[in-house]
């Protein structure tokens, strides 16, 4: 019995004794499973730390961008107002330069109707010295033969031509005599009949004949010189100077001054001429008395 | 000073024509009937500007503008020539003379003052 015993409680010693290497043995990997645990958790640990740092990094930097947001918000509404601002003053700009441009539109439209005016009143002003020189020229002597040379001068330096033949009519009013010419043959122009070529025919309608495509010793124009409205001879112009291709209306105006003026004159310097001879009789007869 | 313009031309009507035209221009006057009297009085007077007619008795406007450019005094003066000459060998002739502008008549008043405006400026 006592080795019964004594075997059981080898037994039991025995079993204790694996029990305890059992145990030991699980321990010792618990412990070396707590080991590891612990070093990964150090490791996670350390990562961790990196990672509230990064987090802390990023939150500031968030917080910094959101003040940057902040005050860049607060800078658009700044700048929109500015743009909107921007926008109004061009509107006034556009409108001010739409107002501008139809101003100097008018303003060009009136200068060119000035301009044209003034074109106008310089010519105008032109022909009426060229008219005014005529009549001053026809009218300022009694002498018949400065009478002539005013017409002809007229013709050579106010119109343009240095082809000129002065007729007159005869007592009967049937043949045209050239007392003053510049320019042509006279023979050619002796005696004219009155109705015969445009000098005669203008010697008997009292029209003034202009020819736009006149030929070589063919008048360019004929003007008829009126007393009272009767016809007392014709200036004939025939060709125009080189260099003026063609009568203008001047030239109309100085032929209507021409036939209302230059017979008058040339009558004026008749009947001076016939006082003076009368005159001159009658100192003689007085004295001869 | 009003300036001195001397008009050569043996025609009346076209002095007066010139006088008229010049006449707002605040102006002397002056005139000659031939290149004779034209040659003196440029010689006399010294005129700023001289329009000269080229067909004219005793001496034609061309001999008097050469006497006017031979002599020291008078070569410098502006001399245009106002004639109904207008074919290009009479206005070369002109030119080689020495004038110093060309109007053909009969006188276009805008070019006419143009020309003395320009010379005279």
């Amino acid at each position: 019995m006592e080795n019964a015993l004594t075997t059981r409680q080898g037994d039991d010693m025995q079993c204790v004794r694996e029990n305890a290497r059992r145990c030991e043995t699980e321990l010792l990997l618990e412990n070396e499973r707590l080991r590891t645990r612990i070093a990964f958790f150090e490791t996670s640990r350390g990562e961790n730390e990196r990672r509230l740092e990064a987090a802390e990094k990023r939150a500031e930097l968030a917080d910094a961008l959101r003040a940057l947001a902040g005050s860049l918000e607060s800078e658009k509404v700044c700048v929109q107002q500015q743009l909107r601002e921007a926008h109004d003053e061009l509107d006034r700009y556009r409108k001010e330069r739409a107002d501008l441009e139809a101003r100097l539109l008018s303003a060009e439209e009136r200068n060119q109707r000035m301009e044209r005016e003034c074109g106008e009143a310089v010519a105008q002003s032109s022909n009426l010295a060229n008219l005014y020189v005529a009549s001053c020229r026809l009218h300022d002597t009694l002498d018949r033969a400065a009478v002539l040379a005013a017409i002809q001068e007229i013709i050579i330096n106010l119109v343009g031509s240095e082809q000129i033949g002065i007729f007159e009519l005869d007592g009967d009013q049937d043949m045209l005599s050239l007392i003053d010419s510049n320019g042509i043959n006279p023979a050619r122009f002796a005696g004219l009949r009155v109705k015969s070529g445009p000098i005669g025919r203008t010697a008997c309608s009292g029209e003034i004949y202009v020819s736009d495509d006149a030929k070589e010793a063919t008048p360019t124009a004929c003007i008829p010189l009126k007393v009272d409205g009767r016809v007392v001879g014709v200036i004939a112009v025939f060709q125009l100077l080189s260099h003026k291709p063609a009568l203008v209306p001047l030239d109309h105006e100085i032929f209507e001054l021409l036939a209302a003026q230059a017979g008058a004159a040339l009558y004026c310097t008749k009947l001076h001429l016939k006082e003076r001879k009368a005159s001159e009789q009658r100192c003689e007869t007085e004295r001869c008395e | 000073m009003k300036k001195k313009i001397l008009i050569v031309d043996d025609s009346k009507t076209s002095i007066f024509m010139v006088k008229t035209i010049l006449r707002g221009g605040s102006y002397e006057l002056l005139e000659a009937n031939d290149g004779l009297q034209a040659v003196e009085k440029t010689k006399a007077a010294l005129p700023d500007l001289v329009l000269m007619d080229m067909m004219m008795p005793n001496m034609g406007g061309l001999d008097a503008l050469r006497e006017i450019r031979k002599t020291r005094m008078t070569q410098d003066i502006p001399v245009i020539m106002v004639t109904t000459k207008s074919e290009s060998g009479s206005v070369e002739k002109a030119f080689e003379i020495g004038c110093s502008g060309y109007v053909t008549k009969p006188i276009n008043q805008v070019v006419l003052l143009a020309r003395v405006r320009q010379l005279l400026a």
